[in-house]
């Protein structure tokens, strides 16, 4: 969901709301116990989730051109590819529907996404989704399109949450089967407590799955992305959508994030089995689907 | 004769670093505890996701583990099922294999061995033989090849090797692919054999590890024909060129 943060680019421009926070290539994300990163900014961590929910406040259609203009269209593809490889669902003859979580899903693709594919392959029309996330501005949007979508159909079966990720305060222990986040994780302030609070929500047998940006192997393709992400990215955010830092921020997010290899090691930290081996790496490892099962 | 067998089937390359492992599949994960479960309800399904689904419900887990075995698999999950059949079968013949008290520690004839082994595997497949086409049909599609065929080698080479096989030049290989040839050929025949007990299958089995035998005994033959007159013709100019 390249869109999903795309889309939450803000209105407030985090350089504006850090005049005092010179950029840090600090390799410890935490220097001081009170410090996290922001992009290659390092700043207070009380400040992170004020700055993340900063960033993707506005919601505006251009920022879809955009989206696909900067990915080729490629996200369309990655998210398509992360609901058929889940192929979550209520089996025909299945004892009890599941319980969809999808976190820092605002806008409501992958929850749609879902919804569609239990229904389309397995005629589930009777599992229930919770779609959460931290911003307000993000959930009316999603609101809106769930308004205007067949899901609408009076059964309310979609819920929204406003809801830290972290914390999932709202969300009573094992209360859910499948907890499903895209392209938000990046943005966490602890990543790890995210991890430990999916643990949480999740039923025994419940499965998270996570898709998010990820790091390229191949030097001779990482050299090429790294060029266009550090190059024409930030540029691109200037032109199309006027915004030079939000977009220098989602690059610098996206290289501070764990590899592949550590992320998984978190998510088995947080008490998961990761079945082998352990992630997918989409489009050389642009993006990268990791799984968790708790057992 | 047991002594006998782990005499013979002691492997000339040791690694101290990778431990010995006797472990095919593991059937503790959640794989496989749910692709073993799926098994027991294979006679009655086939290798279709119904049998997934009745392991799923049976074990008591709702559908989200599903995804476990979908998620990060380059495979369908009844191709992984497949898989996952003919890799504990493999353990089963290997844990034969290893039993005291099997017949087969009393055939002394390496070939003997390899039939009666093959024989042995196949009277695995009795129980699911209505559902084999289907496997065979997943096994040969060409995303799958690659896994189907590292199957195949794998039961051929572990056939070979509790046979007691010792060669350790271009026969190593082809024992193994005339192995895995035999088996294709004799699961194909099985699958039309409506004897009892499969016995014309047997019998088809041990006609053609004869043939293998026999072949490898021209071919033995041969061999050592075509270095006598090499090496004689080596000599004849060598003689010729003395007398100058």
């Amino acid at each position: 969901m390249l869109s999903r943060t795309l889309l939450r680019m803000g209105r407030q421009r985090p350089a504006a709301m850090l005049p005092s926070f010179a950029r840090s290539y600090a390799s410890s994300s935490n220097k001081k116990d009170d410090t996290t990163h922001f992009g290659y900014r390092t700043v207070n961590t009380e400040d992170k989730e004020k700055l993340v929910r900063g960033v993707f406040s506005l919601v505006a259609s251009n920022y879809d051109v955009m989206n696909d203009a900067m990915s080729f269209g490629v996200h369309r593809l990655w998210k398509h590819h992360f609901i058929n490889r889940l192929d979550a669902g209520m089996r025909p003859g299945a004892l009890k529907p599941l319980d969809f979580l999808d976190v820092a899903g605002g806008t409501g693709d992958i929850a749609f996404g879902l919804l569609d594919h239990a229904s389309k392959n397995f005629g589930d029309v009777s599992s229930t989704m919770t779609v959460a996330d931290i911003n307000p501005d993000m959930l009316a949007e999603g609101k809106v399109r769930y308004e205007a979508s067949k899901w609408n159909d009076g059964s309310n079966r979609v819920t929204f949450l406003e809801q830290n990720g972290e914390t999932m305060d709202a969300i009573p222990d094992a209360s859910k089967d499948v907890y499903t986040i895209a392209f938000g994780i990046r943005n966490f302030t602890n990543i790890q407590a995210g991890l430990n609070t999916a643990y949480r929500v999740l039923r025994p047998g419940g499965v998270f799955a996570c898709l998010e940006f990820s790091h390229v192997d191949n030097p001779v393709v990482d050299y090429a992305y790294q060029a266009y992400s550090f190059g024409l990215l930030p540029l691109m955010g200037q032109l199309i959508a006027n915004d030079r830092d939000s977009y220098q921020y989602l690059v610098e997010s996206i290289r501070r994030f764990p590899k592949q290899d550590d992320f998984s090691s978190m998510i088995k930290k947080a008490g998961f089995y990761v079945p082998e081996p352990g992630y997918e790496n989409l489009t050389f490892g642009v993006a990268s689907i990791h799984i968790g099962v708790k057992l | 004769m047991f002594r006998l067998i782990s005499r013979c089937s002691r492997r000339a390359y040791h690694s101290t670093s990778h431990p010995a492992s006797n472990i095919i599949v593991n059937k503790r994960t959640p794989q496989g505890v749910l692709f073993s479960k799926a098994l027991d309800y294979v006679p009655k399904y086939g290798f279709s996701k119904n049998s997934i689904n009745a392991a799923v419900a049976d074990l008591g887990y709702s559908d989200s583990i599903q995804s476990a075995v979908s998620a990060l698999s380059q495979h369908s999950p009844e191709y992984g099922l497949v898989l996952f059949w003919l890799q504990s079968q493999r353990q089963k013949l290997y844990d034969h294999a290893l039993n005291e008290n099997a017949d087969f520690h009393s055939i002394g004839d390496e070939y003997s061995r390899a039939a009666y082994l093959i024989k042995e595997r196949l009277g695995y497949n009795e129980p699911i033989i209505d559902h084999l086409s289907e496997a065979l049909s997943r096994l040969i599609l060409p995303y799958n090849w690659q896994l189907s065929l590292e199957e195949l080698h794998n039961l051929s080479d572990d056939i070979a090797f509790y046979a007691g096989d010792e060669s350790n030049d271009s026969a190593w290989y082809a024992k193994r692919f005339l192995l895995s040839t035999i088996y294709v050929k004799s699961e194909l025949f099985m699958l039309q054999d409506s004897s009892a007990g499969f016995e014309r299958t047997h019998a088809y089995v041990d006609e053609s590890v004869a043939a293998m035998k026999s072949m490898g005994y021209s071919y033995s033959s041969v061999e050592q024909w075509a270095m006598f007159n090499a090496i004689s013709i080596v000599n004849l100019i060598k003689s010729q060129l003395t007398r100058g």
